[in-house]
């Protein structure tokens, strides 16, 4: 079942995941069944997806990440809002986010 | 700056990913910090017949294991600063004498705070491959200190790869 994410919600990155800028990438390795796999699947994000990553620590709601955001692009906070919210459902999906304080 | 749209975020990589040695030994090490393995595949010619330019290996945490000695490890060279699979053939306190089966010299004294994990499992053409991974391993040392192993690995290499073709099967 697809997980509800909410703008209100707190996210942080999982345990399971191996992120690191190498060679100019922004890179994440799921770790699935203990492993760490360069033969499967691997996420690389751009500047943006990687700004949005960097202020998931655990802490700020989605909404204050979205107004955060606002100041360094030039979109309506709403807007901001509705990308976050499908960025981090598209993390959530391959458990690359947990929700925090449930 | 304008906030792209959400599906640009997050790229899932298709294609193949060219890795420095650098930025494979940074995520190799990441993922043993977590205690998990790590499976990529390798490339060269070093440490033939075992492990072979194209097999997928999967590198444990030390921690992992009672003593590395006769394992094929994954270290940085300290010179070199290159990721480098090879074998120690020799455990002193501090160091490792490390080498590469199919070579006649051996990488040198390695200080143990340069490796990274140990080769656990090898697969080649989606088969797991055991041969290197047992007990066998002392042999492997003796025959790769001795340069018993390059030598063969030499004169295996002069024969024509028509003749090798049919010897393949019966090696």
């Amino acid at each position: 079942m697809e997980k509800k994410v909410s703008i209100e919600k707190v996210y942080k990155p999982s345990e399971d995941v191996v992120a690191r800028q190498v060679q100019g990438e922004f890179i994440i390795i799921p770790i699935t069944s203990g492993i760490g796999d360069l033969e499967d699947e691997i996420f690389t994000l751009n500047e943006t997806g990687r700004a949005i990553w960097d202020r998931m620590d655990g802490k700020k709601t989605l909404k204050v990440i979205a107004k955060d955001l606002s100041s360094d692009f030039e979109s309506g906070t709403s807007d901001i809002e509705q990308d976050i919210l499908g960025f981090t459902q598209e993390l959530m999906k391959r458990n690359m986010l947990v929700e925090i304080g449930k | 700056m304008k906030l792209e749209n959400r599906s640009e975020f997050c790229v899932v990589s298709d294609e193949e990913l060219f890795l420095s040695g650098k930025a494979l030994s940074e995520l190799m090490l990441a993922t043993l910090e977590k205690r998990a393995f790590f499976r990529f595949q390798v490339k060269g010619f070093s440490m033939s017949p075992f492990i072979r330019d194209g097999d997928i290996v999967t590198i444990s945490p030390l921690s992992s294991a009672k003593s590395v000695f006769g394992k094929a490890v994954a270290f940085i060279h300290p010179c070199a600063e290159k990721l480098i699979i090879h074998r120690v053939i020799k455990d002193f306190p501090e160091h490792y004498l490390i080498k590469g089966d199919s070579l006649f010299y051996p990488d040198g004294f390695i200080p143990k705070k340069n490796m990274l994990g140990f080769v656990s499992k090898i697969e080649r053409n989606g088969k797991a491959v055991r041969l290197g991974l047992g007990k066998e391993q002392t042999l492997i040392v003796f025959l790769s200190r001795e340069r018993i192993l390059p030598t063969l690995v030499w004169c295996w290499r002069r024969i024509p790869i028509k003749i090798r073709k049919v010897l393949k099967p019966i090696l």
